[in-house]
């Protein structure tokens, strides 16, 4: 609870520092899941222009047009909202481990961990990607990669949840939840039953997820549970 | 029997915060709140900081006046898809006293580690 008000010239004591923070903290909350709705839709949107949109372009009279203009305004369609999409990313989470520093230093203590890195992530993705392509040596090699890459980044996902929120709000666990069912689903879909529609399928449903979790996030930040409860 | 008192860290953390809040511009815990979300933020707008404090408009322009005062932070008119909107962006020298913030938090005895210091 946010206290009532804060008067102009309230003489700080020390200890009220403490109690400052958390209400820093209770605020932040609602303010950051406002954040992470922006950061759902706008990859659910830009997960949808990489599937979506070159049929849904089909169905315009922009289908009428060159197919190498159809291609190029596709293409600048996906590199504008990727190049948005990864700026969002970045900026939420040096957010979230803002938040997380000021939280364990109310409670009084240091990081024990350090911030995720996100190459040591890449590297990692592409490795793996690169393995199980040369193990399956499967004609969907650059959906696998993709893949890889997308599934070690839920875990880099998961992680920056976990630190900007304490608990993880629902929108925060089913988007997490949906992310890693699509990379299994995909995975499975591919190299079990070659069935590469079904890569399209599981990553077109996890967007249409996410930009659910965007809407109830942005419209259901009043029934917090209090920070820390 | 007579205990020892506090222990130099904790002797040491508050004078640390007494030396944070003999600051003017650190003298309100209103204008605490906003250090400490705008270290956060980096940048907030004037609605968010009244949603934040609950501070009458011309309180908050007062906090927000003292702060800018003593180069913690610098607002100014951005233009927005809702319209011109102030924003105050935190400054490096409000870095600095964040960073010194949160320092001062981790230092902080908790209630167990008051209650050890007081003599048994």
């Amino acid at each position: 609870m946010v206290p009532k008000s804060f008067q102009e010239e309230d003489t700080a004591e020390p200890l009220d520092l403490r109690a400052t923070a958390r209400s820093a903290l209770r605020f932040e909350r609602g303010f950051l899941r406002r954040r992470w709705a922006a950061y759902y839709a706008l990859w659910g949107v830009t997960v949808l222009s990489y599937y979506l949109f070159p049929y849904l372009f089909d169905l315009t009279p922009f289908a009428q047009l060159p197919f190498g203009v159809q291609f190029a305004v596709d293409a600048s369609l996906d590199v504008v909202l990727t190049f948005a999409a990864l700026t969002a990313s970045i900026r939420i989470w040096g957010l979230s481990e803002r938040t997380f520093d000021l939280r364990i230093a109310t409670e009084g203590r240091r990081p024990m961990t350090r911030p995720a890195n996100l190459l040591r992530y890449l590297l990692v993705a592409v490795v793996l990607g690169g393995a199980i392509v040369l193990s399956t040596r499967s004609a969907s090699a650059a959906y696998l990669i993709g893949d890889t890459v997308l599934a070690v980044l839920s875990i880099f996902l998961l992680r920056h949840l976990g630190r900007a929120f304490r608990p993880v709000p629902t929108e925060g666990w089913v988007a997490a939840g949906a992310y890693l069912i699509a990379a299994v689903s995909s995975y499975v879909s591919l190299i079990l039953l070659r069935y590469p529609v079904g890569h399209l399928l599981a990553w077109g449903t996890a967007a249409v997820i996410w930009l659910g979790c965007a809407v109830y996030a942005r419209f259901r930040t009043h029934d917090e549970p209090p920070e820390g409860s | 029997m007579i205990g020892h008192g506090p222990g130099p860290e904790v002797r040491e953390s508050l004078a640390g915060l007494g030396e944070q809040f003999a600051q003017e511009e650190l003298r309100s815990s209103a204008r605490i709140l906003i250090m400490l979300s705008l270290g956060v933020n980096q940048r907030l707008s004037f609605s968010t900081l009244l949603e934040l404090t609950h501070c009458a408009k011309g309180s908050l322009s007062y906090h927000l006046k003292q702060l800018e005062g003593a180069g913690l932070l610098q607002t100014s008119m951005v233009f927005t898809f809702g319209g011109p909107r102030v924003v105050a962006d935190i400054t490096e020298k409000g870095r600095t006293q964040y960073r010194g913030l949160i320092d001062e938090l981790r230092r902080l005895p908790g209630p167990g580690e008051h209650s050890a210091a007081v003599p048994s």
